[in-house]
């Protein structure tokens, strides 16, 4: 059934699609400013309130984009609590269409330092192209993606064109997806896919996108480094009695070569990935201050994609300002480790834990706890579906070469996904740039790059499709 | 030597009591009012620390001033002098008798203000709300150094009514506001109110005793050096997992930096430093296992004569970091990191010299070419005491007599006062007692900070006993 505004795009190919989405833009910006507006942090510290309006606030976008059947799911974490609404859309396949999955995750991280951002993190503000605030590019911009794929192409199809969709915008992906393996165990025929879109990556250069082929894993886990059954007085014992923060300072220090190569036996490393990525390009990408080197050795792509890493994110010690002249019974820090792709997550934790636990400096009392962990991921970078995504980015980029780049960050669920699929393709896709700062300060969306990508989703969405019924 | 004087209640003999006994009775009539006027000055949380409400600090100097004439002393004030940033130090409180002629003037010293009470939590009662238990007053101030404080005003109660205007001693009561960080402006102060400070004998009551049946002299103390360290590797904060591996982080420069402070065994590993001898006194590993809590199966750090390691080598302490919590921490890449070191220095090394020799240590050749600030936080310089002459001899005997006879260790003290260094400058004459009303249970500057009752009741009547005794007999010679 032909009816008014729903053939606009019949007959006319990307010149029209790349109209409709052009048109869709201005919308699209809307919805980021108040989706960035939600301060839908997942870390448990914060109100988990926000986290819960960021859903309802993507279901009625789903709805409003054309989508009917929509709904809120969760599963259990494995400590038995519930886990974060998840926002669940979708459409059936007509016969013989594929279904994809769209997946974004709508909860952020922690702004950090409020008063370094240069606008609120929660307050969305343009500057120079760009799109500044908390979850800007990480990953709201991946659910406008989606959003902008779904107006355009929705009206134009009937209830046989088109693709079978789902929509999974996650809300607890910042901190590690504890509930996702029971959702998907729960939910698995609701969505169950053929590909999976995942718009949560990086691309390569703002002229340059990517299909990221690999993420490394991650295990966190908190270190406990114990002394003293009190504080004492460190002038009284300072020199004889053993302080926790000496005892960590010097146990963490074990966990890096003097170069900076991760020193933890039993960690593996993949193969050497074939892109080149300049060393000039990281330190700027990164914000190097000038004259600081780079630590480790070999191929720069090597040593953020395929190669373990271990970053201290937090530590519980007296601050600076309310600091006192005290020996600290006990140190508490968060110690994060990237996993290379083909790195079994547990057998990283018994890494761990060896090097840590075994003759720890002065025989302090060492735990490590609150253990969590993601399993790396690498694609398998062929089939159709590849093929399209890498033709369709091509396009949305005018003509750019797509660079099949690694990811050194880590998303947990894709490899539960990819596990729980085995046959679907799985393709991780970006809104964001190098510079884009993702959990950093001054967070931020290149807005041109945004709109190519929803560019790039919405191409590859029609071309997937079964074409229109009433154009043939 | 002045003869002792009738109608004075010298040292003789009343109604068949020594004189030790009949001051010991006149203070137990006032030890239950102390006691009181102790937990109300703990109640007052007079954290001098600048991150804390400085008002605090304020009505602890108001408190004092109206319990210091509460003894019977008129001239009290409430001063200040000034920092070297030119702000206002805390209040400190100075009260004054003057002398009789030909008798001494003994200076009073203790601090009103405390240290920060660390987490509330760890507390087994509130930090401020003073709390007796076994024998003990727990609560933040109680020992250091609010029960100094109310020590002199015992012996006062006890001893000024008693005294006619030619009868004992000068005696100056100066109560700081701001030793818990470092005095910054009793340079300053000490400048401005030389003359109303000048004294024969100075006694400090901020130190230790051996144990609760041995009382000290404090004899060394070490110097003090805090300098804050700033490290900075990148511009902003970035994903941990995008630049993890190749781009360091602050955090991880800032371990790497700090862990090269130490040898293997706990060693200071700065170039430069000075390390003394310390007095042959026996100590065992069982006792400071015990006072310090080391937990079991942790051994100790250092090497050589454990008082050795505590009292006259240096030592380094990061006491504050600035950096995300656990419960806050994100998976980014940290740019800068601070870091507060608290050190110790030996008798006998400039605390600048030791602080350039640390920055040099810091500075040369950081990791991955961090930038690392230091900036030169507090100075403190050391103390080495001479334990000659009769006002020791008067201290020694009064220590002993409260002590029901026991013998004065001189001990050294791995803590700072750093303005006992700046006295002994500004009266080169006067003569240095560091004495104490704490005990190694105490946890001065820790949770469940405490003072033991027993100690304190035999610092007050030895304080007493050493008044009265500088007053009568010409101790000072």
């Amino acid at each position: 059934m032909a009816t008014t505004g729903q053939g606009t795009l019949d007959g006319q190919g990307d010149a029209a699609i790349r109209a409709a989405v052009e048109a869709q833009m201005p919308r699209a910006r809307t919805d980021l400013d108040d989706l960035v507006r939600i301060p839908s942090v997942s870390a448990a510290a914060f109100d988990q309130q926000h986290v819960q309006d960021g859903a309802d606030a993507v279901e009625a976008l789903l709805r409003d984009a054309g989508l009917v059947d929509v709904r809120q799911v969760s599963g259990t974490r494995p400590d038995g609590r519930p886990g974060a609404p998840a926002v669940v859309a979708r459409r059936p396949a007509p016969t013989g269409a594929p279904t994809v999955m769209l997946y974004a995750h709508q909860d952020v991280q922690p702004p950090g330092d409020e008063n370094a951002w240069t606008t609120g993190p929660f307050d969305p503000v343009e500057r120079d192209g760009r799109l500044y605030g908390r979850g800007a590019a990480d990953d709201k911009g991946g659910v406008v993606a989606h959003l902008v794929t779904l107006r355009t192409l929705l009206p134009t199809w009937g209830p046989d064109d088109g693709v079978g969709l789902v929509v999974l915008v996650e809300g607890e992906e910042e901190i590690g997806s504890p509930s996702f393996s029971d959702l998907l165990a729960r939910h698995r025929d609701l969505l169950a896919a053929d590909a999976l879109v995942v718009a949560d990556s990086t691309n390569w250069a703002l002229d340059v996108p990517s299909l990221n082929v690999s993420l490394r894993g991650l295990v966190m886990a908190d270190l406990q480094v114990a002394t003293l059954d009190h504080g004492v007085h460190s002038g009284s014992y300072g020199g004889a009695a053993p302080d926790a923060m000496t005892a960590t300072v010097q146990l963490l220090g074990r966990l890096w070569d003097a170069d900076g190569t991760v020193a933890v036996p039993g960690l593996v490393t993949a193969d050497d990935p074939s892109v080149d990525y300049p060393a000039e390009v990281i330190a700027r990408q990164a914000g190097l201050l000038e004259g600081v080197r780079l630590m480790g050795t070999g191929a720069v792509a090597a040593r953020v994609w395929a190669r373990p890493s271990v970053t201290v994110t937090g530590m519980d010690v007296p601050p600076v300002a309310r600091a006192s002249n005290t020996l600290l019974p006990s140190v508490r820090t968060r110690i994060t480790v990237r996993l290379a792709p083909g790195q079994d997550p547990v057998a990283a934790v018994a890494a761990l834990r060896a090097h840590l636990l075994t003759d720890p400096p002065f025989g302090a009392h060492v735990r490590l706890d609150g253990v969590e962990t993601a399993t790396p991921f690498a694609a398998r970078t062929r089939g159709p579906v590849w093929t399209a995504a890498a033709t369709a980015l091509s396009d949305a980029w005018d003509g750019s070469d797509v660079v099949q780049q690694g990811m050194g960050g880590s998303v947990p669920m894709v490899a539960q996904l990819a596990q729980a699929y085995p046959r679907a393709e799985v393709l991780l896709t970006a809104v964001k740039d190098p510079d884009a700062r993702a959990h950093g300060v001054d967070e931020s969306v290149p807005l041109e790059m945004l709109a190519r990508a929803c560019l790039a989703e919405t191409l590859l969405l029609s071309r997937l499709a079964r074409r229109p019924s009433h154009s043939t | 030597m002045p003869p002792a004087r009738r109608g004075a209640p010298g040292l003789g003999n009343v109604r068949g009591m020594t004189d030790v006994d009949v001051l010991r009775s006149a203070l137990d009539q006032h030890l239950p009012g102390v006691r009181v006027d102790l937990e109300a000055l703990v109640r007052i949380p007079s954290v001098s620390s600048r991150a804390f409400d400085q008002t605090h600090v304020q009505a602890s100097a108001e408190k004092v001033e109206a319990l210091l004439r509460s003894t019977g002393l008129t001239d009290v004030q409430v001063l200040h002098g000034s920092r070297p940033d030119g702000t206002d130090g805390a209040p400190a409180v100075v009260a004054r008798r003057p002398a009789p002629a030909g008798r001494p003037t003994v200076l009073l010293y203790a601090h009103h203000d405390v240290q920060p009470p660390g987490e509330e939590s760890d507390w087994a009662s509130p930090a401020f709300e003073p709390t007796e238990r076994d024998g003990r007053l727990f609560g933040r101030g109680t020992a250091d150094d609010k029960a100094g404080v109310m020590a002199h005003v015992a012996a006062l109660r006890t001893l000024l009514p008693t005294w006619g205007p030619d009868d004992g001693v000068g005696v100056v009561v100066f109560v700081e506001g701001e030793e818990e960080s470092g005095s910054p402006s009793f340079t300053d102060f000490l400048g401005r109110y030389r003359d109303l400070l000048r004294a024969d004998v100075i006694v400090v009551a901020d130190s230790d005793n051996w144990d609760v049946d041995t009382p000290s002299l404090t004899t060394t103390l070490r110097g003090l050096v805090e300098a804050d360290v700033e490290v900075s590797t990148l511009r902003s904060a970035v994903h941990s997992g995008m630049y993890g591996g190749v781009v360091p982080d602050a955090m991880m420069a800032t371990v790497t930096l700090l862990s090269r402070l130490w040898d293997a065994d706990g060693s200071l590993a700065v170039p430069g430093l000075v390390r003394t001898a310390a007095a042959p006194i026996p100590y065992d590993e069982d006792r400071l296992r015990s006072e310090a809590g080391v937990l079991d199966g942790v051994g100790l750090v250092g090497t050589g004569a454990l008082l050795e390691r505590m009292w006259t080598a240096p030592a380094l302490t990061v006491t504050g970091v600035d950096a995300p919590s656990v419960a806050r921490a994100s998976n980014t890449l940290q740019p800068v990191v601070r870091a507060k070191l608290s050190m110790r220095v030996a008798p006998g090394q400039d605390p600048q010299e030791a602080y350039e020799a640390l920055e040099r240590h810091l500075t040369t050749h950081p990791p991955f070419a961090a930038r690392v600030q230091v900036t030169r936080m507090e100075l403190g310089k050391a103390f080495a005491g001479d334990v000659e002459g009769p006002v020791y001899d008067a201290a020694r005997w009064a220590l002993s007599q409260a002590w029901d006879g026991a013998e004065v260790v001189h001990q050294g003290i791995g803590g700072s006062i750093p303005f006992i260094a700046d006295f002994v400058e500004a009266f080169p004459d006067a003569t240095v007692l560091v004495t104490g009303v704490e005990d190694p249970h105490t946890q001065a500057h820790g949770y469940d900070e405490s003072l033991h009752l027993g100690v304190f009741a035999r610092a007050c009547l030895a304080e007493t006993l050493l008044l009265q005794r500088l007053g009568t007999d010409g101790a000072t010679g």
